[in-house]
C-alpha cells in the first residue's frame, strides 16, 4: 500500500535522532509555556522563528509544530491544578477540572485529559495522513481564481469569529494586507511603500514583525495587568482514574475528538473554540447536566481531547492549501516559506520527507507528551512559581539577539521598535494582532492569485462568481461576515481568544 | 464641539481604530496610486494597495461614526490607552533601543546588561540585588544558546578586552 510506505518514509524521518530531538524539545518548550501564563504558542514560535534560518527544514519545522501541541497539552495542567489556564484552549478545562482538584482527584483528572488529548492527537495525525493525498488531488485543480476566492474566504471567516466584531476584525486583516505589500511587486518589480530604504526592498522580515507584534506588545500589557497572587497549588493524588471515570470519560474524549478534528480545520474556529463548544456539547447531551461544573470528568475529557484533535487538524488547510486558518498556523507557514518551502497541494510530492517526517513527528510527539505530562508533573508546576519579572526580561534578550542574529545589523532590531510599538497601538485599538498576521502572510498570497485571475479572464471580475468552486467560497465569506454582522456568532465570539 | 465633548476627549479604543483605518488607508490608496493601477486584464502594482485602502477607509468610516457617538456620550467605548502602560512601554521600548545602539559597537555583553538594567524597571516586583543575578542569568544562558549551542558568531565584548 502506498499509504503504509509513505509513512513509513515519514517514521524514518521523525526517528532519525536529530529530530527526534527537536520533536522532545519541542513539545517540552511547548509544555513549559502551556504551563505559564503569559507566555504562549504565538510568541515562542516567533521568537524561535530567527533561529530557524540555522537549522534544517525538517528539524525546524518539527520543533515548532512540537511547541505548538505541546502548548495544547500543557495548558490543561494548570488549569486543573491552579485554576488558571496557561493558553485560552483549556480555559474551559478549569470549570470541571479545578473542582475535581479541589475533590482531590487532581490526578485522575490528569490523567484522563492526558490520555484523551493522546487519543485525539492520534485520530488528528491519523486524518491529515488520510486527508492529505484526496485534498490535495481536489486542490491541484484550482486556478489562480480559487486560490483567491479560497483566501478572501479564509480571511472574512477568522475576521469573523475575532472577539472585537467583524469591522474591527476585517480592518486588522486589511492593516496586515497593507504591510504585507511592502518590499518589490513580484510582477513588475515596483518597489512599494519602502520609502528608499534599501532593506525593505525585498519586504518586512517576517520573523521580525512576528516578534515585534506578538513578544513586545505582550510583554508590555503583561506587565501592565499584572494581577497574579501567589499561587497554591491542589495535591494531585492518585493518576488512577476510577472505573467509573473511564465509563464515562470515554465516550466524551470520542465526541470532543469529533467536535475538535471538525473544527481545526475551519479557518478562524481553533482550538479555543473547539475545547469550548466541546464542553457545551457534553453539556448539552448529559442525562445529569447538574454535574457539570461540580467535577464532572467529561468536562475534562471532552474539552482537552477537542483541543488536541483540533490543534493537529489545523494543519490540513496550512499545508494541503497553503492557507493558514489560525495566527499560529500563520507563523508555522511563515517558518516554511524561510526554508523555501510553500506549503500547497504539491507539498505532498515534490517536499514528501517533510510532509510525512511532519505527520509522523506529531504522533511520535504526542507520546511523549503523556510520558512527560503525567510523572513529570510536579516538575511542571514548579515552573509557576518563576516570577514574570524574570520571565519578561529573558524573553526580550531573547528577542533582541535573535533577531539581531538574521541579518548582524542594528536594522532590525530597529524594526523590531516599530513593529512593538505598532502591535502596542493594534491591541490600544482592539485589532486583534494575530489578524494582521494573517492579513499579512495571505495578502501577498491573495494578491497574486486575483491579478493572475484578472489577465485570465481579460479584466472580468465575474470570473470569481462564473466557477463553481470559487462562487462557493466567494458565497462562504460573504455568509460568514453576515451572519457575523447580525450577531448571531456573538455569543461564541466572546469565548474565543486567539490561539 | 461642545464643552461636553471636549471633557470626554479621551481616545477611545473604537477611535484610535478609526483613526488607523483611515490614515494607513488613505496613505496606501495615495501612495498606490502613483504605482500605476493597470488596466483590468493587466492590474498594475498600484491594484492592489488602492483597492485595499479603499477598504479600510470605507471601514475606518463606519468605525468612526460609534467612535463619534460614544465620544459624544451616546454608547461607551473603552479608552485605548491604559495609565498603567506608559511606564512599561516606555522602558520596553527603550531596553530595546539600547539593545540596538549598544550591540554593534560594544558587543553582546554590555549591550544585555544594558537593557536588563532598563527593562527591570518596567515592573514593580524585582528587587535591585535580583536584577544583577537576572543579568547573570539572561546573559549567560542566551551566550550558551546562541554563541555555543548554535555556533553563531557573536561578540561577547568590545574590541580590546
Amino acid at each position: 500500500m502506498e499509504f503504509l510506505s509513505l509513512l513509513g518514509l515519514g517514521l524514518q524521518v521523525a526517528l532519525n535522532p536529530v529530530n527526534l530531538l527537536y520533536c522532545l524539545m519541542g513539545v517540552t518548550l511547548g509544555t513549559a509555556i502551556g504551563v505559564l501564563p503569559g507566555v504562549g504558542p504565538i510568541i515562542t514560535i516567533a521568537l524561535l522563528l530567527p533561529l530557524s534560518f540555522g537549522l534544517p527544514a525538517e528539524a525546524s519545522i518539527i520543533l515548532l509544530a512540537g511547541i505548538y501541541y505541546g502548548a495544547a497539552y500543557g495548558g490543561s495542567t494548570t488549569s486543573i491544578l491552579v485554576n488558571l489556564p496557561g493558553e485560552a484552549s483549556s480555559a474551559v478545562t478549569c470549570i470541571d477540572g479545578h473542582q475535581m482538584a479541589k475533590q482531590g482527584r487532581a490526578g485522575a483528572a490528569l490523567a484522563v485529559a492526558a490520555l484523551g488529548s493522546f487519543f485525539a492527537g492520534t485520530v488528528g495525525t491519523l486524518l491529515i495522513a488520510l486527508a492529505g493525498p484526496p485534498l490535495a488531488a481536489i486542490a491541484m485543480r484550482f486556478g489562480a481564481a480559487e486560490y483567491a476566492a479560497l483566501v478572501f474566504a479564509a480571511l472574512l471567516m477568522v475576521a469573523a469569529m475575532t472577539r472585537g466584531g467583524v469591522v474591527k476584525g476585517i480592518g486588522a486583516a486589511l492593516l496586515g494586507i497593507v504591510f504585507g505589500l511592502v518590499g518589490s511587486d513580484v510582477l513588475t518589480g515596483t518597489y512599494r511603500f519602502t520609502f528608499e530604504v534599501r532593506e525593505l526592498r525585498d519586504g518586512i522580515d517576517f520573523a521580525v514583525l512576528a516578534v515585534g507584534l506578538f513578544a513586545i506588545a505582550e510583554i508590555v500589557s503583561n506587565i501592565a495587568s499584572q494581577d497574579r497572587n501567589a499561587v497554591s497549588t491542589s495535591k494531585i493524588g492518585s493518576l488512577w482514574p476510577t472505573r467509573d471515570d473511564i465509563r464515562r470519560s470515554w465516550p466524551a474524549v470520542l465526541r470532543g475528538t469529533g467536535v475538535g478534528a471538525l473544527l481545526g480545520v475551519l479557518p478562524g474556529a481553533g482550538m479555543a473554540m473547539s475545547s469550548f463548544s466541546a464542553y457545551m456539547v457534553e453539556k448539552g447531551i448529559a442525562k445529569e447536566p447538574q454535574r457539570f461544573g461540580e467535577g464532572a470528568i467529561e468536562g475534562v475529557a471532552a474539552p482537552e481531547a477537542a483541543n488536541n484533535a483540533a490543534s493537529q487538524t489545523g494543519f490540513i488547510p496550512t499545508l494541503l492549501l497553503g492557507i493558514p486558518g489560525s495566527p499560529v498556523m500563520a507563523l508555522m507557514l511563515g517558518a516554511f516559506m524561510i526554508h523555501g518551502v510553500q506549503p500547497g497541494p504539491r507539498m505532498m510530492t515534490e517536499h514528501a520527507p517533510l510532509f510525512w517526517g511532519l505527520v509522523a513527528s506529531m504522533w511520535i510527539g504526542n507520546l511523549f507528551l503523556v510520558i512527560l505530562n503525567l510523572p513529570l508533573i510536579g516538575l511542571w508546576v514548579r515552573l509557576l512559581k518563576v516570577p514574570y519579572h524574570w520571565l519578561y526580561v529573558f524573553v526580550l534578550a531573547f528577542a533582541c539577539v535573535g533577531v539581531f542574529t538574521m541579518g548582524s545589523s542594528a536594522f532590525q532590531i530597529y524594526a523590531l521598535v516599530f513593529f512593538g510599538v505598532l502591535g502596542y497601538l493594534l491591541k490600544a485599538a482592539g485589532l486583534s494582532p494575530a489578524l494582521f498576521i494573517l492579513g499579512f502572510i495571505l495578502g501577498p498570497m491573495f494578491e497574486e492569485n486575483f491579478r493572475r485571475a484578472m489577465s485570465i479572464s481579460r479584466g472580468n471580475v465575474m470570473i470569481f462568481v462564473e466557477r463553481p468552486i470559487s462562487l462557493v467560497f466567494v458565497l462562504l465569506g460573504l455568509a460568514v461576515v453576515a451572519l457575523a454582522a447580525t450577531s448571531f456568532v456573538r455569543r461564541g465570539r466572546e469565548e474565543v481568544t486567539d490561539d | 464641539m461642545s464643552d461636553d465633548s471636549r471633557r470626554r476627549a479621551v481616545v477611545s479604543s473604537d477611535m484610535l481604530a478609526a483613526v488607523l483605518f483611515l490614515a494607513i488607508g488613505a496613505a496606501s490608496v495615495l501612495l498606490g496610486w502613483s504605482y500605476g493601477l493597470g488596466s483590468t486584464s493587466q492590474l498594475g502594482a498600484g491594484a492592489m494597495p488602492v483597492i485595499v485602502g479603499c477598504a479600510l477607509i470605507a471601514l475606518g468610516a463606519a468605525q468612526l461614526v460609534p467612535a463619534l457617538g460614544a465620544l459624544r456620550g451616546a454608547g461607551t467605548s473603552s479608552a485605548a490607552f491604559q495609565r498603567g502602560e506608559l511606564r512599561p512601554l516606555m522602558l520596553i521600548l527603550g531596553a530595546v533601543f539600547a539593545f540596538a545602539l549598544l550591540i554593534a559597537p560594544l558587543g553582546l555583553v554590555p549591550a544585555l546588561i544594558v537593557q536588563i538594567a532598563i527593562a527591570w524597571y518596567a515592573q514593580d516586583g524585582g528587587k535591585r540585588w535580583e536584577m544583577f543575578g537576572a543579568m547573570a542569568a539572561v546573559t549567560g544562558i542566551i551566550i550558551l544558546i546562541f554563541k555555543y549551542g548554535l555556533g553563531l558568531p557573536l561578540r561577547l565584548l568590545p574590541a580590546g578586552f
